[in-house]
């Protein structure tokens, strides 16, 4: 170990010792052993080095007396140098490993929904008033055939339909990533509101089986805790090929975290390290992908419809075709901006593209081909609010997945330390001492109140613009318009820029 | 039902409670010896350092004779028990008949024939009279001497020293409160009194005593020594109050009365409570205990009084003991304990069969001293956790998973 | 009647209810004028015990025939025959400390206010609707509820 550390503190903690009654609520949470206390001397201090500013103490603090600040960057100002290379070069040069980051990508990356705008009826065509007029949010998932006749109605092999109460779902955060606590939370208030979580790659817990009803339940390529009642028990079965924070890696959950209920629940000793593969070792082409959709329908009575999850990668558009024609009921598409419990740093912030481009090429492509119909389209990766949930769905989207902005009302400060399983918010741990923290039953009344939240602006957003249903924005561009966007950007995106007419 | 309770402390207090329990109707009548409404006793000698007023003595409020349809006989003493005609004789003539009969008399302090001693020239320690009549005695610079260095010996101690009086402690055994302080422990004790400019002799008593020329009293003890002092306090021991069923047959006395395990004396209708029961510790809790009990036995309840060990919390002069149970016990026993001299910390368990048998706190007491009794008087094996017992973080936590989970959820 | 229980599943050891519990039992019922000006830290009526990962606040359970009551030498202890809480009448307590040897939870500390001896317990904070470790536990690990029939 180096002697000399070449970097000062990312954060400093300031007390105000005006109002800190030392009631050591600070030392108790942090997660990091930031926060020190000397009882000899009675005295509170910090370990600034240790701070991750995930704001825990300040959060828990009854004075209010704590307060986190960014340390001044240890050098001079500089565009190209900046402190984040000049930190991860240090770290490195320490280290000598391979740098680890959690949660999405935070680069300064443009953010197209931040460059489209929503349309408004005005005068020539009404808009409506959601609380005096029905409004309808059911967005239903899966395989839609047309035309229907009356052998394909008795066909066994067409999966039924899902209807989730608002477009909207819950992404794929493993057992074993975050808590039991955080994973029942998510399961809680995707019954309560009538959508579907997603178990991520570690299996359902057995306790939280009377919530399958509501489950997403994964097969990725590590296949941890798949067996035939656990893809029974689900509502829609996801077959995982790749993830938006971590496009062609495979995941690595560190033997720490393999306690024993998860390591029951991932069918895997006790322990050791959960290694999913980068690919899926049996699959190559899209032919072995129809082979494991179709395992798994028949598998499971053809009652479950099935969902294949890609990142947003260049060729995204070519894949998801391949994928509809392969058999999938749902394409789920995780853009750059994904988050994720441990991903390389370089990884997360350098592969993959945007969301909203990957959505408008998806949904184009599929059209082209007449085959839209055959899939939904789910999105997701870094929805920060309604309004990004109605451009992605104007874009050409049934439905989201959302993770982040799920974790956050969860009390997740993004401070993207996952992969060291110390969280202190008692989400990305399975430190009973942590994870506890977590009230199940807080965590799905916050979860349910933002979806409720989202949904109640959703259809003001489509009253406004005189749409009384969500399935008649889907892929609606006409709402969309584009400000400060080039001329590719908007061909791409299928959208006419802001000030010109329909 | 027409209740008949003869004494007015603590048993019959709780024993009026225990009878509301279950009967809001019934008359009660409290035939009470003392002037004043039940007050608590062991106040007696806060009053005396002035720690306590007179408006702060009563043990329960004025309403709660009225609250609860008592009638109070103040200064009326029972003088006879006719079983056979379910009456009281009261030393005014009075006859009150009863259908249930709660004895509740109490104890008296000890006095053994010493030579020379007359009720003239040496206090008890016992009542609010008691203590009013030695208000006027202990006057700042005046020597006292005090007959027995228990509870109560410790306790007129503490509240002569505070009103400025010279204390000398004269104890028959080898040391302080023998019955809940080791040979350590008592020396440690002593330590600190002699600290506190108290003298102390041990294995010594009164052989003799009289009142010079100049009215103070002369004592001379059974090793010679010979003592000046204005104030004698016996504080020797009581005796329970048994004298209205000495000779009643089936009625079994031995010192205090035998009782069963519903607290009937073996006549029908009459049950006795608190220090006049035989073999029960002449304590505070036991006596509100058994009257509660008592209580709702003679208005129909069926419950049984299991017979407690002793516990005990004295306070002198800014030191805090706990005793409970079988404190003083060393050889036989495994003994667990926490010793720190210089803090006059004396921590002490007890320990028989990996179940607490004793419990002695000393300058250190705290919330733990309620758990370690429950532990005792439940007789739960402290194998599992004894290493924790007297770690500073022994808690409920400490105990097993489902007892603590129980105790919480009640 | 109505009693705080704990459940430790969701305690997570910040002692938030004891620095409640403090300001409740203030002069001024103020955070900061409690700690700095009546110096109240450490007389929480409420204790956390940890054994952590575990940890539970442990308070009076307001017995049916409570021993603190039953031993104390002034009757100062007394159960509310109305709400069945079990309070100190702390003018009147002389601290002989017997109640702390009599409760079977140790939820009962010796203490100090105001150079008068003061017996810490929990009150069930009896002016107010809800206790305030209660209502101020971030986690829900406290609850104020009636679990069983009778006082």
């Amino acid at each position: 170990m180096p002697t000399l550390s070449l970097m000062p503190p990312e954060f400093r903690v300031a007390r105000d010792d005006n109002k800190c009654i030392k009631c050591l609520a600070c030392v108790r949470q942090c997660g990091f052993d930031a926060q020190q206390y000397d009882a000899e001397d009675d005295r509170l201090y910090a370990i600034d080095a240790n701070c991750v500013n995930c704001q825990r103490c300040v959060s828990i603090c009854p004075a209010g007396a704590l307060t986190i600040y960014k340390n001044p960057p240890p050098m001079r100002p500089n565009a190209h140098w900046t402190e984040g290379h000049l930190r991860n070069i240090v770290k490195q040069a320490e280290t000598g490993g391979v740098l680890l980051t959690g949660m999405g990508n935070d680069q300064p990356f443009p953010t197209y929904f931040d460059r489209l705008l929503l349309n408004a009826s005005q005068v020539t065509n009404p808009s409506i008033d959601p609380l005096r007029e029905p409004m309808e949010l059911r967005t239903y998932l899966g395989s839609r055939v047309e035309p229907v006749t009356l052998e394909e109605c008795r066909d066994k092999t067409r999966t039924p339909l899902v209807p989730i109460e608002t477009p909207i779902m819950f992404s794929a955060m493993s057992y074993g990533s975050i808590s039991h606590e955080a994973f029942a939370s998510l399961a809680r208030a995707a019954k309560a509101f009538g959508t579907l979580f997603n178990t991520g790659e570690g299996g359902l817990p057995e306790d939280l089986y009377e919530y399958a009803d509501h489950a997403v339940v994964q097969v990725a390529s590590g296949r941890f805790g798949v067996h035939a009642g656990y893809l029974n028990a689900g509502r829609v079965i996801e077959i995982k090929i790749g993830q938006g924070a971590k496009p062609g890696i495979g995941g690595h959950l560190p033997g720490e975290k393999i306690t024993a209920p998860v390591a029951e629940t991932r069918m895997i000793p006790e322990g050791t390290d959960a290694l999913s593969p980068a690919p899926h070792h049996d699959i190559y082409s899209i032919e072995d992908l129809k082979q494991l959709i179709f395992t798994l329908k028949e598998a499971t009575r053809y009652q479950k419809p099935v969902s294949v999850k890609i990142s947003a990668v260049h060729n995204v558009a070519a894949i998801a075709s391949g994928i509809a024609r392969a058999g999938a009921d749902i394409i789920a598409i995780d853009g750059f901006r994904g988050g994720t419990g441990a991903a390389p740093t370089m990884i997360r912030d350098h592969v993959g593209i945007p969301i909203e481009l990957a959505i408008a090429a998806v949904d184009q492509r599929l059209r082209e081909e007449g085959i839209r119909n055959r899939v939904s389209l789910v999105a997701a990766g870094g929805f920060r609010s309604s309004a990004d949930v109605v451009k992605a769905i104007a874009l050409g989207a049934d439905a989201v997945y959302i993770a982040t902005a799920a974790l956050i009302a969860l009390g997740c400060h993004l401070c993207q330390k996952c992969y060291t399983g110390k969280c202190s918010w008692g989400i990305a741990t399975q430190d009973p001492y942590r994870s506890r923290r977590l009230n199940p039953e807080i965590g799905a009344e916050r979860l349910y109140n933002l979806l409720r939240g989202w949904s109640h602006e959703i259809k003001e957003m489509l009253g406004g613009m005189g749409i009384n249903s969500i399935e008649s924005l889907r892929g609606n561009r006409l709402h969309l318009r584009g400000v400060g966007l080039n001329e590719v950007e908007l061909k791409l995106l299928g959208v006419k820029h802001a000030g010109e007419a329909m | 039902m027409n209740y008949v309770i003869i004494g007015n402390s603590v048993a019959a207090v709780n024993a009026v409670a225990g009878i509301r329990d279950y009967d809001r109707e019934g008359s009660i009548t409290i035939v009470s010896a003392e002037n004043y409404y039940a007050y608590g006793r062991p106040l007696i000698s806060y009053w005396l350092e002035k720690r306590v007023q007179d408006q702060d003595m009563p043990y329960r409020p004025q309403e709660f004779y009225a609250q609860n349809n008592v009638c109070v006989l103040l200064g009326r003493r029972a003088v006879k028990l006719d079983p056979e005609a379910c009456q009281v004789h009261l030393d005014n003539g009075e006859k009150l008949p009863y259908d249930r009969l709660l004895l509740a008399t109490g104890g008296r302090p000890f006095v053994p024939p010493i030579e020379g001693l007359t009720p003239a020239n040496y206090f008890t320690f016992i009542n609010y009279d008691d203590v009013r009549r030695l208000q006027a005695a202990a006057i700042p610079g005046r020597e006292a001497v005090i007959l027995g260095a228990g509870p109560t010996g410790l306790k007129a101690m503490e509240s002569l020293v505070q009103r400025g009086v010279k204390v000398t402690l004269v104890e028959l055994a080898d040391r302080l409160w023998a019955p809940a302080l080791d040979p350590e422990a008592g020396a440690l004790v002593a330590g600190f009194l002699q600290d506190n400019g108290v003298n102390l002799y041990l294995n010594d008593t009164l052989t003799s005593v009289y009142r010079e020329a100049d009215g103070r009293l002369h004592l001379e003890l059974k090793s010679g020594r010979e003592l000046q002092a204005d104030i004698l306090v016996m504080a020797i021991g009581v005796r329970p109050n048994v004298e209205l069923l000495e000779g009643l047959p089936g009625v079994t006395i031995n010192r205090g009365v035998v009782v069963g395990p519903d607290l009937g004396i073996g006549l029908p209708g009459i049950y006795a409570a608190g220090d006049v029961v035989a073999g029960s510790p002449p304590l505070l809790p036991h006596a509100a205990i058994q009257g509660k009990i008592a209580g709702r036995n003679m208005a129909g309840a069926r419950e049984t009084y299991l017979p407690l060990p002793p516990y005990n919390a004295l306070g002198f002069l800014g030191l805090h003991i706990i005793s409970i149970g079988n404190s003083v016990a060393n050889e036989g026993y495994e003994v667990l304990t926490e010793v720190d001299p210089a803090a006059l910390v004396y921590r002490k368990l007890v320990l028989k069969d990996n179940r607490l048998a004793g419990v002695l706190l000393i300058n250190k007491i705290d919330h733990r001293a309620g758990i370690y009794r429950q532990l005792l008087e439940e007789g739960l094996e402290v194998a599992p956790f004894k290493d924790a017992l007297l770690r500073p973080d022994f808690g409920l936590l400490s105990l097993p998973e489902t007892i603590w989970r129980q105790k919480l959820a009640e | 009647m109505k009693k705080v229980y704990a459940r430790p599943a969701y305690c997570m050891n910040c002692h938030l209810c004891e620095v409640n519990c403090i300001v409740a039992h203030s002069r001024s019922r103020d955070l900061f004028r409690a700690y700095k000006r009546e110096n109240l830290r450490g007389t929480a009526r409420v204790i956390v015990e940890e054994r952590l990962p575990l940890s539970v606040a442990v308070q009076c359970r307001h017995c049916d025939d409570p021993r603190c009551v039953a031993g104390c030498i002034s009757g100062a202890m007394v159960k509310d025959p109305e709400t069945g809480i079990v309070y100190c009448q702390e003018d009147k307590c002389v601290g002989c400390w017997t109640c702390v040897a009599g409760c079977p939870y140790g939820a009962i500390r010796p203490g100090e206010k105001n150079g008068r001896p003061v017996p810490l317990k929990c009150d069930l904070c009896r002016e107010a609707d809800e206790p305030a470790c209660v209502a101020g536990c971030p986690n829900r690990a406290l609850v104020f509820e009636e679990r069983r029939a009778g006082a």
